[in-house]
């Protein structure tokens, strides 16, 4: 994932570009403090969310990223609650108050995460390509398996590949990394460590700093917990 | 009841003393009336002045709290990185709390702590903007004793810097000049701004603003704003 920051107080970009380098899978390809060098930058480099905040000079300058084709996402950053709910015109993923923790931050970004895939998903359904319960291909190492997203338990990183633990309790190697599939799986898959997403359907319990499988118990990252406590909350 | 017994009572007596008791009894009344008269009157004017000072209080709350929210994400960021500047940020910050808090509820201050706080804010404000803004303070105080409403000044220069600096992508510029000499004040703020985003309809703070001088010093203040083709004056002279 990409993105850029627009801010015009130079320490609002130090924290969020602090926050930045602790997500894998994340970087800032560049941070501007106006609007308008921004979008200059946005029209000739592919972007995929964008950390804005609102009071910002010549904003109305971003107005054309709604016509963009593959709209970046907007997550919104700001000191002022009460333009959350104003008519504003820019279609926004989610709205951070200043000050605000790496955590919010994070469950901003897992929010990103979610709506991009489904965006993608509902692009998937248009072309006709799954029936109810919804299948992936994947490229093995001489052949290609289709396996229906319900089958799959659990991923596990194996250094430059990915183990997928299917419910037969058999697994398929696929030379990916774990980011790949935590932006193109549904959202019935959780990141719960550096080297672990969980499909939701085959937890049993979470205990501690553990989550409980039938087929196994996997450790829950420090990050991650609090994206788990919305599980049940 | 009553009126029944003394309506028989005035019935059975002779003329004279029907008329006697007559005038005494609306004497009576009328006595009655007029106590509690003058004291729904005083109750009145009472709450009058409670209104007033209420009023006042809800005015001055109008601060702008964005300021507040601003400079303690920059106060965050600060302390994350373990920056050497986040002391001084803390005092500032805490100094202007102090005053808003405080001071802020007096009647009246010294035209020195309003200066300081002045002072206080354009500090902060520096510190959070990453563009190199003019901003220049120019005081001629001839009694830094001089007593003033607290909270006055501030209005004006958060304008300058919500509708001026704010909306500028460089080359902002504010000029304030505070003069007081013979308990004559003035007050000028000039600073630019954008002009395609400058919108003409003035803002809460400086209707707020005309409600407290209005309340405060009335008749015994001018208030003139010019917009010009790339500034903004605001120009405000009070007779302490």
């Amino acid at each position: 994932m990409k993105c850029i920051l627009i801010d015009d107080e130079p320490i609002a970009h130090n924290i969020i570009e602090d926050y930045v380098k602790e997500i894998e899978g994340l970087e800032i390809l560049k941070s501007f403090y106006n609007a308008i060098d921004a979008a200059t930058y946005i029209n000739e480099h592919k972007v995929d969310i964008i950390f804005l905040d609102i009071k910002m000079p010549k904003l109305k300058g971003l107005d054309f990223v709604k016509t963009i084709k593959n709209l970046p996402s907007i997550v919104v950053t700001t000191a002022y609650s009460e333009y959350a709910l104003e008519s504003f015109e820019l279609p926004i993923t989610d709205y951070l108050l200043k000050p605000f923790t790496f955590q919010r931050f994070f469950k901003a970004y897992t929010k990103v995460l979610g709506s991009r895939n489904r965006d993608e998903s509902s692009l998937n359904n248009q072309e006709g390509l799954s029936g109810i319960s919804k299948s992936i291909f994947l490229k093995g190492d001489k052949e290609i398996h289709q396996v229906k997203l319900s089958d799959i338990c659990y991923l596990e990183s194996y250094g430059g590949y990915v183990k997928i633990f299917l419910n037969n309790e058999t697994y398929l190697l696929i030379h990916r990394a774990l980011h790949f599939f935590e932006t193109n799986l549904d959202n019935n898959f959780i990141r719960i460590h550096r080297s672990f997403i969980v499909n939701k359907d085959y937890i049993i319990s979470i205990v501690g700093n553990r989550i409980n499988l039938e087929i196994k118990k996997l450790p829950i990252g420090q990050t991650y917990k609090k994206i788990l406590r919305e599980l049940y909350e | 009841m009553l009126v029944c017994l003394i309506i028989a009572l005035i019935l059975g007596q002779d003329a004279d003393i029907r008329i006697n008791l007559s005038l005494l009894i609306l004497i009576i009344f009328g006595f009655i009336f007029f106590i509690q008269w003058f004291f729904v009157k005083r109750r009145n004017l009472e709450l009058e002045k409670i209104n007033v000072r209420a009023e006042l209080d809800i005015l001055k709350n109008q601060l702008n709290p964005h300021f507040y929210f601003n400079t303690l994400n920059n106060l965050y960021g600060l302390a994350k990185r373990k920056s050497d500047k986040t002391p001084e940020v803390i005092m500032k910050l805490s100094e202007i709390m102090r005053y808003v808090i405080y001071k802020g509820k007096e009647s009246k201050v010294t035209i020195e702590d309003e200066v300081n706080y002045l002072e206080n804010y354009l500090e902060l404000q520096e510190i959070r903007i990453n563009k190199t803004i003019d901003i220049n303070f120019e005081k001629n105080i001839s009694n830094i004793e001089a007593l003033i409403s607290p909270l006055l000044l501030i209005t004006p220069v958060e304008n300058a810097f919500k509708h001026g600096v704010d909306s500028l992508v460089n080359d902002a510029f504010i000029r304030i000049a505070l003069q007081e000499i013979d308990n004559e004040l003035i007050f000028e703020v000039k600073n630019n701004f954008d002009t395609d985003e400058h919108n003409k309809d003035s803002g809460i703070g400086l209707e707020n603003l005309r409600k407290r001088l209005e309340l405060l010093y009335r008749n015994n203040y001018t208030l003139e704003i010019s917009i010009n083709e790339n500034d903004y004056v605001f120009k405000l002279k009070i007779h302490l």
